[in-house]
């Protein structure tokens, strides 16, 4: 038995890639090819071609000025090496991960950039190809694989919490990175019970300082669940089993529960076993519904189960609980297209408009079982609140915004939600701009109302090719930037950032 | 639904680990370095196996020496045969390969000939090595 759960987690994570290449996969620079053959007629690839080295610290030119309580970083991550020795990943979230970092004051901002040294970072970079499994691409002749973290890419978010700063996976270990240098210092280790353990790339941070984030081993159907207090120090970590684990990315705290979307895109063991990717190894069973979780904080072995019509999610943007009612609201999709074949046509440099998400709202009545769906019609992702009011009550959200993006992948602008009344205020860049997630700090004091504060990100000016930092007032999006910078560099489109205050 | 424990392939491999030999009659040695212990805390733990049916289950010689950039473990006496050895860096001299709650270990470990299992850990096959007049062979730990 012992044995068996070993290796069944360790090849459900890796797929099994020490079978090499399988005749099913495109060949190794098809994807590579495909492309490079895009790059001239389609401007977007730009934001997708990757690096292949870390990026010294560089100044921006800056318009405006940057509010002093904005002093500070800005840290984002994201996959940015797409490619190596010719060798294309075939999926967006395969790439290492890079942290990014710009540096705000009144003096202006400085921006660089530094590959997380992950084992599989390390291990591809010595043999000058992918040698190990990524998430949606087993790389010919990739090596066996003994745990989780030897694939670990370190390439989705980044939390500090407990003075660490840590770049974050789905599959396994938080990475502690050096807050100033970037340098990688490790895995983090919560205990030697969770060592190793996935630890997911969502954890949310309640107004008190607790961190509550969870992992899923989906081998072995486990949902392993952590509590870690303001100081960084692990309070408890608890694991349950779920039936029909489901690829899940996100999760939502109240004041005494936490809540789990298991869209129904679902893991097949046998599919792992056969030599999948971990993508593919997950099969879409939409007659599962969107399974809703719902877990007392302090009785975490007692599920409360929901059903929502079946869809699929990343995000959810926050949740909260009222004389007995949870409401959250999500960034929905009908299928699971964007996260099975967007993103990974986007690595051929194709894009398609077949699917775009809506803004879900829910209601979990506690006491009856019951749960009831509305849905927002506006298209937009990367849901951020005020960091004041997680998992408290709150009414708006922030995300990027597909306004009038045209024919290329993303974002074109942001915006601010209100989720009870469904009013949005929206700025947007243009068409050739192409807009990563914004991240809303409060102003700093007491007594401060949610929302009061700043919304700041990236993007991508495809004509100009250099990347924007803006700092908008967030209660006055549509007048635009207060301050904006120029990086006169291209950076890869990565995923998510936060703010940390000086 | 309630939380789970699992124990590990580690108690597999750690229990045989320590077993004595018995008497042998020849003199060849077998002298392991084992490279790529992540510290020089606690010891390397190495077992020794004469054949498949006892495989991971019943050593032949254990053999434990303090954790170093390179560590030797000398297997002597043997007669000349076929072997396989696992081994284990025991970091925290708990005197088991330790293991996170999906029984993934946590210690690093290794195989003669560096073996690497497929779905398994390796075939007694895999990981054998010959023994003929004293010999030495390296163990890369992972």
């Amino acid at each position: 038995m012992e044995r068996r759960h070993f290796i069944q987690a360790l090849f459900a994570v890796a797929g099994a890639s020490s079978f090499g290449a399988r005749a099913a996969a495109p060949a190794a620079d098809e994807y590579a090819a495909a492309f490079a053959a895009s790059r001239a007629s389609k401007a977007w690839t730009l934001g997708y071609v990757g690096l292949q080295a870390d990026v010294a610290p560089m100044p921006l030119t800056l318009r405006g000025r940057i509010p002093a309580e904005l002093t500070g970083a800005f840290y984002r991550n994201g996959p940015a090496r797409h490619m190596l020795g010719g060798q294309r990943y075939h999926h967006l979230f395969d790439g290492d991960g890079m942290v990014q970092k710009y540096s705000l004051s009144e003096r202006g901002i400085v921006h660089q950039g530094r590959f997380v040294r992950t084992e599989k970072f390390l291990a591809d970079s010595a043999a000058g190809r992918p040698v190990r499994a990524a998430f949606g691409t087993n790389p010919p002749g990739a090596e066996p694989i003994p745990a989780p973290d030897a694939i670990n890419v370190a390439n989705t978010s980044v939390v500090n919490h407990g003075g660490e700063l840590m770049a974050l996976w789905e599959g396994g270990s938080a990475t502690v990175i050096d807050a100033q240098t970037l340098t990688t210092r490790g895995p983090k280790v919560w205990s030697p019970d969770y060592a190793g353990m996935p630890f997911s790339a969502h954890p949310k941070i309640e107004p008190d300082g607790t961190l509550w984030n969870f992992g899923i081993t989906s081998s072995l159907g486990l949902l392993s669940i952590y509590r870690v207090k303001p100081s960084g120090e692990l309070a408890s970590a608890t694991t349950i089993k779920v039936p029909d684990i489901a690829m899940v990315h996100d999760f939502a705290v109240t004041e005494q529960h936490l809540v789990f979307l298991l869209p129904p895109l679902v893991f097949d063991r046998d599919r792992s076993e056969a030599g999948e990717t971990f993508l593919d190894s997950h099969v879409w069973k939409p007659q599962l519904g969107m399974r809703v979780l719902v877990l007392h904080k302090d009785r975490l072995e007692a599920p409360q189960w929901f059903e929502l019509p079946t869809g699929f999610v990343f995000h959810i943007g926050n949740a909260c609980e009222d004389r007995g009612v949870i409401r959250l609201d999500y960034i929905r999709s009908a299928s699971a297209w964007n996260a099975t074949t967007a993103l990974k046509e986007l690595m051929r440099g194709s894009y398609e408009p077949h699917e775009h998400p809506s803004v879900g709202l829910v209601e979990l009545d506690l006491q009856t079982g019951r749960a009831r769906q509305s849905l927002l019609p506006m298209v937009g992702e990367f849901p951020r609140v005020d960091p004041r009011v997680v998992g408290r009550r709150y009414t708006q959200v922030f995300a990027a915004a597909r306004l009038d993006a045209g024919e290329r992948p993303g974002f074109d602008g942001v915006m601010r939600l209100d989720v009870t009344s469904g009013a949005r205020e929206v700025y947007r860049y243009g068409a050739d701009v192409m807009v990563e997630e914004h991240v809303f700090v409060p102003q700093p004091g007491a007594g401060g109302r949610e929302g009061e504060g700043w919304l700041i990100g990236t993007a991508l000016d495809l004509r100009r090719q250099h990347m924007l930092f803006s700092v908008f007032d967030a209660q006055h999006l549509a007048d635009g930037p207060i301050a904006q910078g120029e990086l006169p560099r291209v950076m890869p489109l990565g995923l998510h950032g936060i703010f940390v205050r000086a | 639904m309630s939380p789970i424990r699992f124990s590990s392939l580690g108690r597999v491999v750690c229990i045989a680990a320590m077993t004595v030999a018995g008497a042998a009659a020849q003199a060849d040695d077998l002298t392991v370095e084992v490279l790529g212990a992540r510290s020089d805390k606690g010891t390397v733990d190495g077992a020794l196996y004469a054949d498949a049916a006892s495989w991971l289950k019943n050593s032949l010689q254990g053999e434990r020496q303090p954790a170093n950039a390179k560590t030797v473990l000398v297997y002597r006496n043997l007669q000349p045969g076929t072997y396989a050895l696992s081994l284990f860096h025991d970091e925290n001299g708990n005197g088991k390969l330790d293991s996170n709650i999906a029984g993934i270990p946590t210690e690093r470990y290794g195989f003669s000939r560096d073996a690497r299992g497929h779905m398994a850990a390796p075939s007694f096959a895999d990981a054998a090595v010959e023994l003929h007049g004293d010999t030495t062979i390296t163990i890369h730990l992972r």
